[in-house]
């Protein structure tokens, strides 16, 4: 076990109604002028905007409000974002969204408390000292950007997917109800879903020895999670399925399953190249690269993937050859991405990669050689190459 | 699943020499007065209090010392550290130490800014509006009271125990090296390790349907207790079972494991009548009354308890029987006591209180008959009294 520091600032209010909150929470913190920040029109239409800006005015709190944030969101609105809110002496964000608007949000509020193109964070050449405070009235269970350090953003220009994390950024408070979420089309229940379990997985395959604390935790949310995606297949309205989803959400990415050991990330730096080109599904893209993942690596720690198996799967050991178990579980794994309707390699997700593209897709994930991806594995170009023509 | 909020604020640096940070971290609040709060004098022999003060010398950060506080923390330590940090100008407190010592420390961290006397919150008479900032060396794995809003004090007078609970108390930070735990007397690791357990299963009785996630967690948190738990008691200075023990107890207090969920906490209101009358390890008292609660109780709901025999402590289910599994894994719980050494009844805690001292008990924890324990079955006066019977051995 490694040493860590950990830190989880934002309060969460979780449940029935909650987005009532949002102005009460707002004027606590001494705040005046609040960008509202949202995605398209599906927010205002299910009444949801209508009823914060209910609660802002009711505290007597002014706003402007931003829409148009679209999934992998794009640098262009941050910076107009940026703009608006220096103009008009923001001093809150309200992120009412996913993880697009959330992640956004966060980059707008770098943007406007630092001097520099706010990119810079993004391409690894600069870091930021503070943020404007963030607050968040999620309406997917997904990111968990909603209590996490990180924010990916895409820019237009190269069409490049970047990820940027400082603990400055964490939302002060974070509102989630889940009746928000039974509206959300299936396919989209189920790429969220999946960027949860992944979140988790991401850091449960890890080299670190004696970890057994955050194995049990990781292991308990990744069933929990599971179980619970397969009944929101049949039923999305059942609230209490979109409740264990919507906060393990959170906890699968606020930092607490990655206490004291080093998690991988190279599923989702694969991920992240193929959303940068093709604006996927983050979730549907990250089961489409996984399997091909997993038995690219696998041998580096079978030990490890028959834990996975036979702890989250519920596969049964074979002591006489751990190896098969390691493939069994994930095998199964793939069982049910299908049973969520989530693909299972990238030509399922709707693509079909030229030889180019994975040339291009592996010489950016790399940054041109400027490093390697994932933990659990050290992957080089090369070895990128290879699962993406696993994953095709 | 309930409606909840959960706050967790309290910055962790763990492992290995992270006591080397806390000035920086106490510099980073703003802070210039110190109250360093501690027990007795290991905390001094062991050099960690040496420590300390060279790394708040370096920072340029004066203190003062104020030790002495015991297991059980008494109130009138605690008007002493107001005392001395209303004079002394104090803005900080710094806990080196267990539940205990934070325990006190919270409330001194009450007790300078308010005008009235920090009892009173304690009996819930009125509320807090402010708290001096405080920050944790934690050095025995029990309480998580170093990530908690509650503090727990002892009255001398009439030896009322009473806990409250506020966000105000939850510590800016909490500095976590498990080797400096290897020292614990055996009694103390296991007696601790009782604790941590005991705080996630009071949030596991509940009678809150749909909790399948913190469930989860909560079982995940339980096996791993019990296996380093006894790992600890042959290898006490394993690192890895000392650092997984530490962790769990704080995240088996700091509110995650209550999410969505109303929790119990009979097991610990019944305890801190005893350890008020007879000033017991916190954690032994639990594991003490904990099955004879648990065998009044658990058919108010057989399926909660036939689930923590299953996944926690790995009985097979009797599918015709549930009832039989329930009461198997309440077994298993006592033989899984005995084997770090705890107490499964009052016998064995070395208590024999009389008829009248367990009705002296019964009514006090029932605030003289003001309020029921407990909320997985809600238990009056009588109930009490027949679980501190049960218990008798």
């Amino acid at each position: 076990m490694d040493n860590f520091e950990l830190h989880t600032p934002t309060k969460v209010i979780f449940g029935k109604g909650t987005e009532k909150a949002a102005g009460k929470e707002i004027k606590a913190l001494g705040c005046k002028k609040v960008l509202l920040h949202y995605g398209g029109q599906s927010a205002k239409k299910s009444g949801l905007l209508d009823r914060i800006e209910a609660s802002l005015k009711e505290e007597g709190i002014d706003y402007v409000s931003l829409g148009g944030v679209v999934p992998n969101p794009r640098l262009g609105l941050v910076y107009e974002g940026i703009e608006l809110c220096k103009k008009e002496g923001v001093d809150f964000i309200l992120a009412v969204g996913g993880g697009s608007v959330i992640d956004s949000a966060k980059a707008i509020g770098y943007g406007i408390t630092h001097d520099f193109d706010v990119w810079d964070l993004y391409d690894g050449k600069a870091a930021a000292v503070t943020c404007a405070p963030i607050g968040t009235v999620l309406t997917i269970a997904a990111a968990g950007s909603e209590t996490s350090n990180s924010s990916v953003i895409t820019k237009e220009e190269g069409w490049l997917k970047r990820g940027y994390n400082n603990d400055v950024c964490r939302p002060v408070f974070a509102i989630m109800n889940p009746e928000v979420t039974y509206t959300l089309p299936a396919y989209q229940t189920a790429s969220g879903g999946a960027d949860i379990l992944m979140h988790t997985m991401e850091r449960y395959f890890t080299q670190t020895e004696n970890v057994d604390f955050t194995d049990a935790l990781c292991e308990g949310l990744l069933k929990t999670v599971m179980k619970h995606l397969l009944v929101l297949v049949k039923d999305p309205m059942n609230y209490d399925s979109r409740a264990q989803v919507m906060w393990a959400g959170s906890i699968s990415h606020n930092g607490l399953l990655n206490t004291g050991r080093v998690g991988d990330w190279a599923s989702h730096q694969l991920e992240h190249e193929l959303g940068g080109m093709f604006d996927v599904a983050h979730g549907a893209g990250l089961a489409a690269v996984w399997g091909s993942w997993a038995r690219y690596v696998y041998k580096e720690n079978v030990g490890r993937f028959a834990q996975y198996a036979v702890n989250v799967m519920g596969c049964a050991m074979d002591f006489q050859n751990p190896e098969k178990t390691a493939l069994e579980g994930i095998e199964r794994m793939e069982e049910f991405y299908r049973k969520i309707n989530m693909p299972t390699n990238i030509r399922e997700l709707g693509i079909d990669l030229t030889e180019e593209q994975i040339e291009e897709l592996s010489e950016k994930c790399v940054w041109g050689g400027r490093r390697t991806i994932g933990n659990f594995k050290v992957l080089k170009k090369e070895d990128v190459k290879a699962i993406y023509q696993m994953a095709k | 699943m309930l409606n909840f909020e959960f706050y967790s604020p309290t910055k962790v640096i763990f492992g290995k020499e992270t006591e080397n940070q806390t000035a920086k971290e106490v510099k980073a609040c703003g802070c210039r007065k110190v109250l360093l709060h501690y027990g007795g004098e290991s905390a001094r022999k062991s050099g960690l209090l040496g420590r300390i003060e060279e790394s708040l010398k370096a920072e340029g950060i004066d203190y003062i010392t104020l030790g002495g506080v015991v297991p059980n923390p008494r109130l009138s330590l605690v008007y002493q550290g107001i005392e001395l940090c209303r004079k002394e100008g104090v803005d900080f407190i710094l806990a080196v130490g267990g539940g205990s010592v934070i325990d006190s420390g919270k409330a001194i961290a009450m007790g300078a800014v308010s005008d009235c006397d920090v009892w009173d919150f304690y009996e819930k008479r009125t509320e807090p509006k402010a708290a001096l900032p405080v920050g944790v060396v934690l050095t025995i794995a029990a309480a998580g009271s170093e990530t908690s809003t509650d503090s727990v004090i002892t009255n001398e007078d009439g030896w009322l125990k009473k806990g409250f609970g506020s966000v105000l108390l939850r510590p800016k930070f909490a500095v976590m090296n498990p080797e400096l735990t290897y020292t614990l007397p055996d009694y103390q690791t296991a007696s601790g390790g009782t604790d941590i357990m005991m705080h996630t299963m009071e949030r596991y009785f509940t009678q809150v349907e749909d909790v399948d996630f913190t469930d989860a967690l909560c079982e995940g948190l339980l096996r791993v207790m019990m296996k380093h738990l006894k790992i600890l008691v042959k290898d006490p200075k394993n690192y890895d079972s000392r650092a997984q023990v530490m962790w769990a107890g704080s995240v088996s207090h700091n509110g995650l494991m209550s999410t969505g969920r109303i929790g119990d906490f009979a097991s610990h209101q019944i305890e801190h009548e005893l350890g008020g009358m007879f000033d017991v390890a916190h954690g032994a008292g639990l594991a003490a009354v904990w099955p004879s609660w648990a065998r009044y109780v658990y058919k108010a709901n057989v399926g909660r308890f036939a689930q923590y025999a299953v996944n926690v402590m790995g009985c097979a289910m009797d599918f015709q029987n549930p009832e039989k599994t329930a009461l198997e894994g309440i077994e298993r719980m006592e033989e899984f006591y005995h084997a770090i050494h705890m107490p499964v009844n009052l016998k064995e805690l070395g208590v024999d209180p009389t008829d009248a001292q367990i009705e002296e008990m019964a009514e006090k924890a029932t605030w003289f008959g003001r309020r029921d324990v407990g909320n997985f079955v809600p238990l009056k006066k009588e109930d009490l009294i027949q679980i501190y019977q049960m218990a008798r051995g």
